[in-house]
């Protein structure tokens, strides 16, 4: 955030904040040491629930929570960017997970004044980010080992891609592309999810150039020259190669020549939660088959 | 009801003080009506029951849990609702006398774009060019920059729109359109370049519900609204006048310049005010005051106070379904009003298919 | 009473108004006429205030209008536009009470409804003004200017009325009964200004008559000196129009006499 936003927000908070002062002391709602009823926002810190075996203790979670299967059945407390406080507040929680980025700010501060148990989940891609997302998760959660095995787990995933990847000669250069609306691309620049999950599977970010998430137009499409195609797939809504083959701009590129395309999962490919090694193992066995096993050694 | 037929037995015929007079206190009672629906509902479950107690034994009577829902969540919910209601649909009645026009409302001709632009611009750039400003003004720079921004489309769209004090509706929806257009693209271009964290906080804010209601919001956004509110009881006259005609007002002794630039700084007003605090929310503005006009006619003395009365209670209802329907999320309150308001707009332009519009 | 002297207005590099004085006497009924485009409307929107002239001056009371404030202005003249429409649904009783209240009235309402019976629409209050036919507009218009102006005469100081075309969408009945009410409020002591077109109208009302040509005054006087032929057949450009009944001197025109008329 910018400063002077976050000095204009911290304004906000801290009128807030004096109102509700008077709550967080008295507030019969006290903090649990063994949280009962969590609420978890973020489609990944949901899955870290999951794979900690904790699951039994959601009672509900946000719109980006759809995997597992189960976790689309909880009650839904909205998108996490725009969370109610009172909707949060309807559902008892005894502890909030928060992955960094949930909000407003304004309904935050209102269920932090009610004496909620809120743990706020760090959400940086890359495996230490990860790591520290799960182990967030399980202090919040008193899992601690059960969190620190997840991340051992985890790292060691990422360290046995890391070495298979390590045999890759000819890295291939990939273009992710976040949608296509009238032909006209939006890629994953340098620092988004798909720039770390791309370096990740071996491969080299095509659109590096850019910063975070834009359109680029054809010719600069060209210009990248992608030996892969890579997208993401949401339930009910892909973007298909022939699309994406059919717009001028990635027609001429190596990709369209050798139909390099991957298409993966959106909370699979970018979610940065617990399948996020397997998902960039699949990631390097579709961009290099002779070099990458996609199921572990 | 008997007081106010015996008034009409005493008004002459086509006056329609008396019918004026018992609808605005009927939207006014809808509006406090509106307020306890709203302050007494919601998915927590907490109700009327602990609202009365809440009232008539005090604070300490119900649970904190309640009071905090009651306190902290609802109240200023409720307050800010009926606010940016009562500003929407008075801005909209304003603005359409203005043009003489029932079909101009400051969301649908480019008004409220230009305070989402300027909105977007502070967000964006409230970390480096702004950066003084933002220090210097704090929560205050949000409101103040919308204002501006709506201000400037105003005064554009009035230039390009109105001609020999004639207004034709074609003119100002098209001129509406590329002023609207112009606006959004400033705002992709700021999008653009817009960092992650900046980005964020600009999704924050378009997805912008009653649910920032602080008292520090509700706070930077008064003095705006008051402004209006405060203006009502003397553009009112004037208004009237001006449905006759620019130079009709002029010779019925309407300082008309005067009036003319009174009314785009308060539709400015309104639009930044309730645009930097709740994003764009459609509709208000068009349907309350048509709907107060059908009931007690264009006469701006009460339509003014009646429509924000109205409007007021309109975005407490909205609001109150927007909590209820999909709870514990809630539904963009914007989708709500325009899911009420589009068909009463499409049958405003039904009904002047046939009929006249204002200066064609 | 309103001065003018030296009037003139250029738009696109044309005089409108080109050189007009004249002077205004309350108790007169003054018609001003002139072919299309002579600038009969411009003038009289120079003298109501309503547009800035480019040069000269028009003074009500011995004070230039621009001295006036509109509020002030609006209590001392009031003027019947060409026909407009409305936006909003606005009852009769609703506009013709917009023009008694800019009187200054305490009785909105009844000078209201006077104005209204004047004009012969008394119980039209109710009727909503977009339902009505074009010339009872034009007569509700005509109320609302009346009510503006409840007595000719304020005090000592005299008020005044500005037509434009007040008989335009009328019937032959309404357009007497609209002349008679001005006639009647010059009369009183009040001052009328109405651009005409009817000559006969205009020779049968008025007092004096103003005829406009090209934006300058190319006749003035009692109707019987300015409705010459002379003056009728190089202004309008149709001679042999202008007649006379030989027992009252009052001139009447009658366009098919120009049949029966030598070549100009």
């Amino acid at each position: 955030m910018s400063p002077s936003l976050a000095r204009l927000r911290r304004h906000w908070l801290a009128v807030a904040g004096a109102t509700l002062l008077t709550f967080g002391a008295a507030a019969a709602i006290a903090a649990t040491a063994d949280p009962r009823r969590v609420v978890s926002v973020g489609g990944a810190v949901t899955e870290i629930v999951y794979a900690l075996g904790e699951d039994a203790r959601l009672t509900a979670v946000d719109t980006t929570s759809y995997f597992p299967t189960e976790a689309g059945a909880l009650p839904k407390v909205g998108y996490y960017r725009a969370l109610s406080a009172e909707g949060l507040l309807s559902v008892n929680p005894d502890l909030l997970l928060l992955q960094d980025g949930a909000g407003p700010p304004d309904a935050l501060a209102v269920l932090k004044a009610s004496g909620i148990a809120i743990a706020d989940v760090p959400d940086e891609v890359s495996p230490e980010g990860l790591q520290a997302k799960i182990r967030a998760v399980g202090r919040a959660l008193g899992v601690e080992d059960k969190a620190e095995a997840l991340a051992d787990q985890v790292a060691a995933d990422f360290e046995a891609l890391a070495a298979d990847v390590a045999r890759v000669e000819v890295p291939k250069r990939v273009l992710f592309v976040l949608s296509l609306a009238n032909g006209r691309a939006t890629v994953g620049g340098a620092g988004t999810s798909a720039d770390a999950m791309i370096r990740l599977a071996g491969g080299v970010n095509a659109a590096a150039d850019v910063d975070g998430f834009k359109p680029m137009v054809d010719e600069a499409v060209l210009a990248a020259a992608p030996d892969v195609v890579l997208v993401m797939a949401r339930p009910g809504a892909e973007i298909p190669a022939t699309d994406v083959f059919a717009s001028p701009g990635f027609a001429g590129t190596p990709a369209a020549e050798k139909a390099g395309f991957v298409s993966m999962d959106a909370l699979y490919l970018l979610g940065f939660g617990p399948r996020t090694p397997q998902a960039a193992r699949d990631l390097a066995a579709s961009l290099y088959p002779d070099v990458v096993e996609r199921d572990a050694p | 009801m008997t007081e106010v037929a015996a008034l009409r037995r005493l008004r002459p015929s086509g006056d329609r003080t008396g019918r004026a007079l018992a609808v605005t206190a009927g939207t006014l009672l809808l509006a406090l009506a509106a307020g306890v629906l709203s302050v007494s509902s919601g998915p927590t479950g907490v109700g009327l029951g602990d609202l009365l107690t809440y009232l008539t034994e005090g604070a300490a009577a119900v649970g904190d849990r309640e009071r905090l829902v009651l306190e902290a969540i609802r109240l200023p919910r409720a307050m800010l609702g009926a606010l940016v209601g009562a500003a929407l649909a008075v801005s909209g009645a304003m603005m359409q006398g203005l043009f003489r026009n029932p079909l101009a409302d400051p969301g649908l001709v480019g008004v409220s774009s230009g305070a989402a632009t300027a909105a977007v611009v502070v967000i964006v750039l409230g970390a480096g060019v702004l950066g003084p400003l933002a220090a210097l003004l704090g929560v205050h720079l949000l409101p103040i920059a919308a204002f501006l921004g709506a201000l400037v489309n105003t005064l554009v769209l009035y230039r390009l729109a109105t001609a020999k004090g004639r207004t034709s509706t074609a003119t100002l929806v098209l001129a509406g359109i590329a002023v609207g257009a112009l606006s959004g693209a400033v705002t992709g271009l700021m999008v653009f370049g817009a960092s992650d964290a900046q980005l964020r906080d600009f999704t924050f804010w378009s997805l912008g519900s009653l649910g920032g209601a602080t008292p520090a919001r509700i706070l930077a956004i008064l003095p705006f609204i008051a402004v209006v509110f405060l203006a009502i009881p003397f553009v009112a006259r004037g208004l009237d006048a001006l449905v006759l005609g620019e130079a009709e007002a002029h010779h019925m002794g309407v300082p008309v310049q005067t009036l003319k630039r009174v009314v785009i700084v308060c539709v400015a007003a309104a639009s930044g005010a309730t645009v930097a605090v709740t994003g764009t929310i459609g509709f208000v503005g068009i349907v309350v005051p048509h709907l107060i006009r059908l009931a007690i006619g264009p006469g701006h003395r009460f339509l003014l106070p009646a429509s924000a009365f109205a409007g007021a209670a309109l975005l407490l209802l909205a609001d109150t379904a927007a909590r209820l329907v999909v709870a514990p999320a809630e539904l963009p309150i914007g989708i709500v009003t325009a899911l009420f308001g589009a068909p009463v707009f499409l049958a405003i332009l039904i009904n002047h298919r046939n009929g006249p519009l204002s200066g064609e | 009473m309103i001065d003018a002297d030296g009037l003139m207005l250029e738009r696109a590099g044309r005089r409108l108004i080109d050189d007009v004085s004249l002077h205004l006497e309350p108790g007169t009924l003054t018609a001003v006429i002139g072919p299309n485009g002579a600038g009969k409307s411009t003038l009289l929107r120079l003298l109501t205030g309503e547009t800035r002239p480019d040069g000269g001056t028009v003074r009500y009371g011995g004070q230039p209008i621009g001295a006036w404030t509109p509020r002030a202005l609006a209590r001392r003249r009031a003027v019947l536009p060409q026909a407009s429409a409305l936006a909003f649904a606005f009852t009769v009783h609703e506009i013709v009470r917009m023009g008694a209240v800019a009187s200054g009235t305490r009785e909105p309402d009844r000078i209201a409804e006077r104005a209204l019976g004047q004009v012969g629409l008394g119980g039209f209050g109710g009727r909503l003004y977009q339902h009505l036919s074009g010339g009872e507009q034009q007569r509700v218009q005509f109320a609302r200017a009346l009510a503006q102006v409840p007595e000719p005469v304020d005090g000592d100081t005299p008020r005044f009325l500005f037509l434009d075309e007040p008989t335009s969408s009328l019937d032959l009945r309404h357009q007497i009964a609209v002349l008679d009410v001005a006639q009647r409020f010059a009369r009183a002591g009040g001052g009328v200004v109405a651009v005409l077109h009817d000559l006969n109208l205009v020779a049968e009302f008025a007092d004096t008559v103003l005829v406009l040509h090209g934006g300058r005054v190319v006749a003035d006087g009692t109707p019987a000196d300015a409705l010459a032929d002379r003056v009728i057949g190089s202004v309008y450009g149709v001679h042999g129009t202008v007649c006379r009944v030989p027992q009252a001197g009052t001139p009447f025109v009658l366009p098919q006499s120009r049949l029966a008329a030598p070549p100009a």
